[in-house]
C-alpha cells in the first residue's frame, strides 16, 4: 500500500470517527470530568471549588468521625491521608467506572456499525472496487475504531492529568498508564466486534453478541482465577489432608483452564500496567510480604541503618542533630506474639513500666496503642513515643526517640504524621488470600498460568486469530 | 481487433451462486461469456434484468469471484487490486459515506487510487466543474439530492484518469439535462482515449454513445457487434420526391409495397429488394423525380426487443 493510500484510509477513518454520534456524546461525558479535574481544587487542607468556596477536610474529618472516639492525633494521620484517598478515589471512579466499562461498552455500541456499514450494498461496490485489497481495507476499520477510542481515552485522561496537576498540584503515573489499559481492552472487544461484523454483516448483530461476549469472559476468567485462588488457599491450609477432587470439578477446572489459556485476557489489562508501572516507579523503603507491611518511604531527614533488620533487633532509621550533638531514631520491630505474650498484656506492663495511659492511635487503619513520654537519660531529655500493635501473631512496634529539644514541636509532628501515613498493613483475610492470589502472583516472571508475557502472547494471539477469521470471511464475499 | 490493444479480456467466465458442496447445483448467472474491450471504445453491456451484466462488471472489479474462465483488465488477473488502479467504477445504487463532503470522498478515493495530495489539488476543482458539483462541493454527501449523488458519483469514477471507466447505470436518477451533460462526459472521455464500459438500460443512451455492444440474456452473450450491425435494416424506405400529387403516388407505389404512408416530401413504404428497384423505375416512368432514398433501420431497442424475445421463446 502506498503512502497517499495509507494517508486516504488514516482521514477516511479519522472523518468517520468525528462525524460519529456515540463518539460526540462520549466526548460530551468525558468533558465533565476533564472540566472538573480544572475548577475543583484539592489543595493541602481543604477543597477549592471555581478558586473561591472553599471547604476544609479537618471540618469534613471532625463530623464524620465524631462518634468513633478518634484522638486528635489519629484525626491528624488520616487527615494527612484524605487528600491523597479523595484524589485517587475519584481517578478510580472516572477511569475504572467511567471509562473502562461505560466508556468500553458504549464505544463498542458506538463503532460496532464501521465494518457492517462498509459491506453494505452500494458502499461495498464503491470502496471494494477501489485498488486496495480487502484486508487493507477491513484493518483500516480495525484501526479506525483503535483511534475512536485512543482520541477518547487521551483526551479523557490527558484532561484529567492536565486538569489535576495545574488545579491541584496532584500527579499520578497510574492516570496514564490507564490509557494503555483501556486501548489494550478495546482493541480485543473491537477485534471481536469487527469479525462478527463480517460474519453478520449487520450491525445490530455485531453489537449484541460483542457486549454478550463481554460479560461471558469475563465472568469465566474470574471463576478461573477464584478457583486457583481458592485451590491454593485450601491446599495451603489442609497440606496434610488431601481429598480427592469430585468429577465434576475436575471438568470445571479442566474447562475453565483451557478458556483461560485460550480467550483474550482483558482483566490484564489494568494488572499489567499496574506491573509496567510498578517496575518504573520508585520502589517503597520497606516492605514485608509476610506481614504485608509496607513503609512507603523513611522519615523525613532520618537514613536507614543498613545493618539493621526488621526480624532481630528492628529495623532503624537515623538521623544526626545538625550542630552534632547526639541523634534522633525511629525503630520499627517485629517480634512473634509466643514471645512477648498478648498485646494486652504488653500494654499493661508498659503502662505500669512508664506510669501513664496509652493513647488510642491508628495506623494504617489499625487499631495501636500510642504511648508518649520523656526520659531522663544521663542528664538529657529525650521525648519518647511507642506505637504496640497486633499484627496476626505478630506485635509490631514502632520507636521514636530523640532529644527533646531535637526539632520545633510542629516540625516533629508532621513528619512524624507523614511516616506513619505512609505505612500500610494489610488485614490478615486479604494477605492470606493475597499470598496465593491471581492478582498478587502476576507479574512478569511468574509461572505460565500468572504470567504477564503469556496473558499478553495468548491474548494477542487471540486477537490476530479473530482478525484473521474476518479477514478470511471478508475474501470469500461476493458483493 | 489485436491481443495487444485489448483492454478487457473476458474469456468463457462462468458464475455460480449458492453452489452445494463440491459446486453442483445453484443459479448460473454467467455461462461461458466471453468477450474483448478494446482501447479508446465506448462499449455497452444491454440486457434484462437477471442477464448477468452486473455480475459480470463484479467479476472484472473483484467485487465477486468466478467459477470459472479467465478474466483480464490491462493483462492482469481481475482479482489483483493492482489491475483496479488504472479503472474507475460507478456502480449502480451506489451508497457513498454520507460522513464525508464531497470534495473529502474525491480526495479519499483519488488516493485510495495512489493519486497524491497535488495531483488531487489541481484535479478535484476541474472535475468538479465538469459535473456540476462546483458549489456543492464541501456539503455532507448525505445532504445531496439524487442528481447530485450521481454526478458526484461519476466525478469519482474519473479523479484518477483512470484509462477504462465503467458505468453502471450512469444516468439512473439523472434530469435530461443531466443525461446530455452524461452523454458529453463519456464523448469527452472517448476523445481523450479512454475505454468507457456502459452497463444500462437506458437503450437510446447506449445507442447515442457506444461503438460496439454485447447483449446478454440468461448469462449468455446473445449478440455481439456494433450498433449498425446490431440494427439490420428494416425493409422499410423512404423516399424524397419532388413535389407532387398524392393520389399519383399511391397509384404508382402502393401496390408494389405494405404500408405505404406519405411524409412530407415524400413517403414512406415496405419494400422487398425487387420491389425497390420496380418502384424507383415506376416513379421515374410516371415522371417523378427522385431526390433521395433513405433504407430505413431498426433502432437499438426494437433490436434489442426482438432479440431478447427470441432467446424467450
Amino acid at each position: 500500500m502506498n503512502r497517499p493510500t495509507l494517508r486516504g484510509l488514516f482521514l477516511d477513518a479519522l472523518y468517520q470517527v468525528l462525524d460519529n454520534l456515540g463518539f460526540r456524546i462520549l466526548f460530551c461525558l468525558f468533558l465533565v470530568p476533564v472540566l472538573l479535574s480544572f475548577v475543583v481544587s484539592f489543595r493541602e487542607t481543604s477543597i477549592a471549588f471555581f478558586w473561591c468556596w472553599e471547604w476544609d477536610y479537618a471540618e469534613f474529618l471532625r463530623s464524620a468521625t465524631a462518634s468513633s472516639g478518634l484522638d486528635a492525633a489519629a484525626r491528624a494521620e488520616m487527615l494527612a491521608n484524605v487528600r491523597e484517598s479523595l484524589l485517587q478515589g475519584l481517578v478510580d471512579v472516572v477511569i475504572e467506572w467511567g471509562a473502562d466499562r461505560f466508556g468500553l461498552v458504549f464505544g463498542i455500541a458506538a463503532i460496532s456499525f464501521f465494518v457492517p456499514q462498509m459491506l453494505e450494498k452500494g458502499a461495498a461496490d464503491v470502496i471494494f472496487s477501489k485498488p486496495v485489497s480487502r484486508s487493507s481495507l477491513f484493518l483500516s476499520r480495525y484501526i479506525g475504531g483503535l483511534l475512536f477510542v485512543g482520541i477518547l481515552s487521551a483526551f479523557l485522561v490527558g484532561g484529567i492529568t492536565l486538569g489535576l496537576v495545574t488545579s491541584s498540584g496532584w500527579f499520578d503515573s497510574g492516570l496514564l498508564w490507564s490509557v494503555l489499559a483501556l486501548m489494550y481492552g478495546f482493541a480485543i472487544f473491537h477485534a471481536i466486534s469487527c469479525t462478527i461484523g463480517v460474519f453478520t454483516r449487520n450491525t445490530i448483530g455485531a453489537i449484541l453478541l460483542t457486549l454478550v461476549f463481554m460479560p461471558i469472559n469475563c465472568g469465566l476468567h474470574l471463576g478461573w482465577e477464584n478457583l486457583v485462588t481458592l485451590e491454593q488457599a485450601v491446599a495451603g491450609r489442609e497440606a496434610s489432608a488431601e481429598e480427592p477432587q469430585s468429577g465434576a470439578f475436575e471438568f470445571l477446572k479442566t474447562g475453565l483452564t483451557a478458556y483461560h489459556v485460550v480467550a483474550p485476557k482483558t482483566g490484564d489489562a489494568m494488572r499489567m500496567a499496574r506491573t509496567w508501572r510498578r517496575s518504573l516507579e520508585t520502589q517503597p523503603e520497606f516492605q514485608d510480604s509476610e506481614l504485608g507491611l509496607v513503609v512507603a518511604q523513611a522519615p523525613r531527614e532520618f537514613r536507614r541503618e543498613p545493618r539493621s533488620s526488621f526480624a532481630r533487633e528492628g529495623l532503624a532509621w537515623l538521623a544526626a542533630h545538625p550542630d552534632g550533638a547526639g541523634e534522633a531514631s525511629w525503630t520499627l520491630r517485629s517480634q512473634a506474639l509466643q514471645d512477648t505474650g498478648p498485646r494486652s498484656a504488653l500494654v499493661k506492663k508498659q503502662r505500669k513500666e512508664l506510669g501513664t495511659d496509652p493513647v488510642r492511635s491508628d495506623i494504617s487503619g489499625r487499631y495501636a496503642d500510642r504511648f508518649e513520654w520523656v526520659e531522663d537519660r544521663g542528664g538529657e531529655k529525650r521525648l519518647r513515643r511507642r506505637w504496640i500493635l497486633q499484627v496476626g501473631d505478630r506485635i509490631v512496634t514502632l520507636d521514636y526517640d530523640a532529644e527533646s529539644t531535637w526539632a520545633r514541636a510542629d516540625e516533629r509532628e508532621t513528619a512524624a504524621t507523614a511516616f506513619l501515613a505512609g505505612i500500610s498493613i494489610e488485614s490478615e483475610e486479604l494477605r492470606h488470600m493475597g499470598a496465593v492470589s491471581y492478582e498478587r502472583k502476576f507479574g512478569w516472571g511468574g509461572p505460565w498460568q500468572f504470567n504477564a508475557w503469556f496473558s499478553l502472547g495468548t491474548t494477542l494471539a487471540f486477537v490476530a486469530v479473530v482478525l484473521a477469521l474476518g479477514l478470511w470471511k471478508l475474501r470469500r464475499i461476493d458483493f | 481487433m489485436s491481443a495487444q490493444e485489448s483492454i478487457v479480456s473476458v474469456r468463457d467466465v462462468t458464475k455460480v451462486y449458492g453452489g452445494g458442496l463440491f459446486g453442483r447445483g445453484g443459479f448460473r448467472a454467467l455461462d461461458g461469456v466471453s468477450l474483448e474491450v478494446g482501447r479508446g471504445q465506448v462499449f455497452g453491456l444491454l440486457g434484462p434484468n437477471g442477464a448477468g451484466k452486473t455480475t459480470l462488471v463484479k467479476i472484472l472489479l473483484g467485487l465477486a469471484r468466478r467459477s470459472g474462465g479467465d478474466a483480464r483488465i490491462f493483462g492482469q488477473p481481475v482479482g489483483d487490486p493492482r489491475a483496479r488502479t488504472r479503472v474507475g467504477y460507478l456502480p449502480e445504487g451506489h451508497r457513498f459515506p454520507g460522513y464525508l463532503t464531497g470534495v473529502q470522498m474525491l480526495e479519499l478515493f483519488g488516493q485510495m487510487c495512489g493519486r497524491d495530495r497535488h495531483y488531487l489539488r489541481r484535479r478535484i476543482p476541474e472535475l468538479l466543474e465538469q459535473v456540476g458539483m462546483r458549489d456543492s462541493a464541501h456539503r455532507k454527501i448525505r445532504e445531496y439530492s439524487k442528481g447530485m449523488t450521481q454526478r458526484i458519483g461519476l466525478a469519482q469514477a474519473m479523479v484518477h484518469e483512470p484509462e477504462l471507466v465503467i458505468l453502471d447505470e450512469p444516468t439512473d436518477g439523472v434530469d435530461p439535462v443531466g443525461r446530455a451533460a452524461v452523454r458529453a462526459l463519456v464523448q469527452g472521455l472517448k476523445d481523450r482515449g479512454t475505454t468507457v464500459f456502459i452497463n444500462s438500460h437506458l437503450l437510446q443512451e447506449v445507442e447515442l454513445v457506444c461503438d460496439r455492444v454485447v447483449i446478454m440474456a440468461r448469462g449468455k452473450i446473445l449478440r455481439e457487434g456494433s450498433i449498425a450491425e446490431l440494427t439490420p435494416r428494416s425493409g422499410r424506405y423512404r423516399f424524397e420526391v419532388a413535389p407532387c400529387v398524392e393520389l399519383t403516388l399511391a397509384r404508382l407505389v402502393g401496390e408494389l409495397g405494405s404500408n405505404f404512408e406519405p411524409a412530407t416530401g415524400g413517403f414512406e413504404v415496405q419494400l422487398s429488394d425487387a420491389e425497390l428497384d420496380a418502384c424507383v423505375d415506376r416513379l421515374r416512368a410516371g415522371g417523378i423525380s427522385i431526390r433521395g432514398i433513405t433504407a430505413r433501420r431498426m433502432n437499438l431497442e426494437q433490436a434489442f426487443i426482438q432479440l431478447v424475445n427470441k432467446e424467450a421463446r
